[in-house]
């Protein structure tokens, strides 16, 4: 798998600080990226608003007949 | 002040799938939680033939993005809130498909993300345009 490692310098006397502002970049580094991956994806998609009222339409319907089936309602 | 928390409707689910639409950059807000019946995440599974012959996404494209998506969702067993289901039925009245959802959003004292107007009505639902505003308030 391919790796990025950055180095980076830590003021001395804010080793505590640092730690946790960087595990808030981190995490919202980590949510841009995947964002950006998932928006590349979705570019290339033909999904039309049609089909996903239909297809919720066809899950939320069979999530109800199940319930039905186990006798829930 | 905390993440907003939501549950989310199938139709906002579904929804990620278009491209160029709002409701993605939202999905990814690390202050929005979401949360969805475990048995979405089946269902959504169990139509994965239909997603890919209408979206024409190669299957394992496919499957990378609903990796990232369902990253994003809690997704909740039902033992967590079948008990709120009479609820959600009278609730819902003639409308009960919706329960699972609604049964989710009682159990969880929580809104639920949506684009049925009945949910809006009997006070549930949640839009896409509120959260981006309550999320610009954090």
């Amino acid at each position: 798998m391919a790796e990025i490692t950055l180095k980076v310098e830590i003021p001395s006397g804010f080793e505590k600080e640092f730690k946790l502002a960087l595990a808030k970049v981190i995490k919202e580094f980590s949510d841009r990226l995947e964002f950006e991956i998932a928006r590349e994806i979705v570019s290339k998609s033909k999904f039309s608003e049609t089909d996903a009222e239909d297809l919720s339409n066809k899950v939320k319907l069979t999530m109800h007949n199940r319930l039905k089936k186990e006798k829930v309602l | 002040m905390g993440a907003l928390k939501v549950a989310i409707d199938s139709n906002v689910l579904f929804r990620t799938l278009i491209s160029g639409g709002k409701i993605l950059e939202l999905f990814f807000n690390s202050n929005l939680k979401l949360l969805a019946p475990l048995r979405l995440k089946e269902e959504f599974s169990n139509n994965e033939s239909e997603i890919i012959s209408k979206s024409k996404l190669p299957r394992d494209t496919l499957n990378s993005l609903v990796i990232l998506l369902f990253k994003r969702i809690e997704f909740v067993p039902f033992e967590e809130y079948s008990s709120f289901i009479p609820e959600a039925k009278k609730l819902l009245g003639k409308h009960e498909k919706d329960e699972d959802f609604v049964a989710l959003c009682l159990s969880k004292n929580l809104k639920l993300w949506t684009y049925e107007l009945l949910l809006f009505e009997i006070g549930v639902g949640i839009s896409t345009k509120e959260i981006s505003e309550r999320l610009d308030e954090l």
